[in-house]
């Protein structure tokens, strides 16, 4: 054997071991899901799994309950991503400047990233509980804004509020981190330039700052989105959909159509869909912003 | 100086709104902290303690002691411990295979792993249960689960990982082989150590992952006896749902793992999750 294929033999092994467990445990399940929305599908092996063409697609799109997780979903995208990206960006300027402390800050921010979504979804939970939950008691007692404990979580008109506040909270330190890399990216000449030009920090974050981030940005915003629209346990936690199904997200009405029902047909149909709006929103998104920078 | 002091009193502001922030971001780890320690009845007082008066660690010793805690935390461990072994080898096997390999249909295979990263791992967990699901001997085993950690997410990390070997010099690799040494060895010996950041920073990644997911082994885990932490916790919050003192006792011996691995690597952490992320 030459040296050459020795190599390309040797690289191959290198990935192979990779390259399976991604066919069998990504690429598959993937092509399967697809499969299984055209089905009538049975998790018991001895019955025999009917096809039903798009039948769970007509049904789905007669479905109010799905078109309730979706407007779930699009708001909860809509109100969390611009929060996390706007309080991270703040802090990633405030912190972006030799200081004491700023490792311990960075820490302390990031915090709630690296804590897992049961954890805090079960603390918020009780940080919101009507009776005697910290924020009644900071909004009522210390604060005077509300006259009376707030229901947070069982009255349908409030109850993504904590949801919300949550996902803007734990995604903070992430999309922080991120601005904090891009922002040290960006070259200190153009900044002592300006300086010396006699422009104010005003002008100098809009005129360097803001269009030098805009790749960051972009990143941030497919990353979010794609993270907003999976918002799934703190739902599942906070809630379980409810009161009145008033919370269901995409992911826990699939969930619940899958795994509470058996509808495994239905609950891929509703994947599916899930994924087509996600990687549509994330092709846009790319397309547009690029354009912009430009 | 006139500028010097508008500068001072400018880091000043600064610094009082980054530790407003720091408040927001603690305060309930602090708020679930000091709950955990408290006594049932002081759980819900208005005002609330801020400071638990008495302080007890017996909420510590109930979820101990009285339930079984103790072997969802050793079920925890003996699953993610070997799971992020396997993780991060295949993981790294793979991306170096990419980084500084030619093989056939590399840049197609490393397009198609790509082109699956935006596929949310939530959307397959109904095929991948009816792929269990079907061989009875994977149901109700944790070894499924090592499994299922241990191949989870190799896309990204083949994606997070390539860039780092890429970036590595060559020549220690070259000379190694003219010493010798062959493929295996020189990943081992030399390219191994010099990747330590960014391995370690996966190797938090997949501690994370793995340690604190909930849903799937859910689905996999049907007897108590195999049940990990986070299955744990959930159900401890049906049973208790008024005793947010012992459940918060839970969730603290859940978090510790996570803060300690978390604080020690940290500076690690950082660096690759801001460099690495950033690639996409």
């Amino acid at each position: 054997m030459t040296r050459k294929k020795r190599r390309k033999l040797v690289g191959l092994l290198f990935v192979l071991p990779g390259l399976i467990s991604y066919f069998a445990w990504t690429l598959y399940p993937i092509i399967k899901s697809f499969i299984m929305s055209l089905y009538k599908w049975n998790i018991n092996p001895n019955i025999p799994n009917k096809f039903i063409g798009l039948k769970n697609y007509t049904q789905l799109f007669q479905d109010l309950k799905f078109y309730v997780a979706l407007k779930n979903t699009i708001f909860y995208t809509l109100i969390t991503v611009p929060g996390q990206m706007i309080f991270g960006f703040l802090v990633a300027l405030l912190l972006n400047r030799k200081m004491k402390g700023q490792t311990l800050f960075r820490l302390l921010y990031y915090l709630p990233v690296i804590t897992s979504w049961v954890i805090v979804s079960i603390l918020f939970q009780y940080l919101f509980a009507a009776r005697g939950g910290l924020v009644n008691f900071l909004l009522k007692d210390l604060l005077h804004i509300i006259q009376k404990d707030v229901p947070w979580l069982s009255n349908p008109k409030t109850a993504m509020i904590p949801i919300y506040t949550l996902g803007i909270w734990k995604g903070i330190g992430w999309s922080m981190l991120i601005f904090l890399a891009g922002l040290q990216g960006i070259p200190k000449q153009l900044y002592e330039a300006a300086s010396l030009d006699g422009a104010n920090s005003w002008q100098t974050t809009t005129k360097i700052t803001l269009p030098l981030m805009v790749p960051t940005i972009v990143f941030e915003l497919v990353m979010l989105t794609i993270g907003g629209f999976n918002v799934f346990l703190s739902v599942y936690v906070m809630t379980g959909g409810g009161p009145m199904g008033s919370t269901e997200v995409l992911s826990s009405y699939m969930f619940k159509e899958a795994f509470d029902y058996f509808h495994f047909g239905y609950g891929s149909a509703i994947s599916v869909i899930f994924f087509l709006i996600v990687f549509t929103i994330a092709q846009i998104q790319r397309k547009l912003l690029a354009k912009r920078s430009f | 100086m006139q500028r010097k002091k508008s500068k001072k009193i400018i880091n000043i502001i600064v610094f009082c709104i980054l530790i407003l922030g720091a408040i927001i971001m603690t305060f309930p780890f602090y708020y679930m902290f000091i709950t955990s320690l408290k006594e049932t009845s002081y759980i819900f007082t208005v005002p609330p303690q801020l400071i638990p008066k008495p302080a007890t660690f017996q909420n510590y010793i109930t979820v101990w002691k009285e339930t079984d805690f103790a072997r969802y935390f050793v079920n925890s461990v003996t699953i993610t411990l070997p799971a992020i072994i396997l993780n991060v080898l295949l993981s790294t096997l793979t991306a170096y295979g990419f980084a500084r390999y030619n093989f056939p249909g590399k840049e197609t295979f490393f397009s198609l792993l790509i082109a699956t990263l935006a596929v949310p791992g939530l959307l397959l967990i109904i095929p991948q249960f009816d792929i269990v699901s079907k061989i009875r001997w994977l149901m109700d085993n944790k070894i499924t689960l090592i499994l299922t950690g241990g191949i989870g997410g190799i896309a990204f990390n083949a994606f997070f990982l390539r860039g780092f070997f890429e970036a590595m010099p060559v020549e220690y690799e070259e000379s190694a082989e003219l010493d010798g040494a062959n493929a295996w060895q020189r990943f081992i010996y030399i390219v191994f150590p010099q990747a330590l950041p960014p391995v370690g920073a996966l190797t938090i990644m997949s501690f994370l992952g793995i340690w604190d997911d909930y849903f799937w082994p859910s689905l996999i885990l049907t007897s108590k006896n195999n049940w990990t932490l986070p299955i744990g916790i959930m159900t401890f919050k049906g049973q208790f749902s008024v005793q947010w003192n012992v459940l918060f006792a839970g969730t603290m011996i859940s978090l510790a793992p996570v803060l300690v691995v978390y604080v020690l690597f940290q500076k690690y952490f950082i660096q690759s999750v801001s460099e690495g992320g950033l690639k996409l």
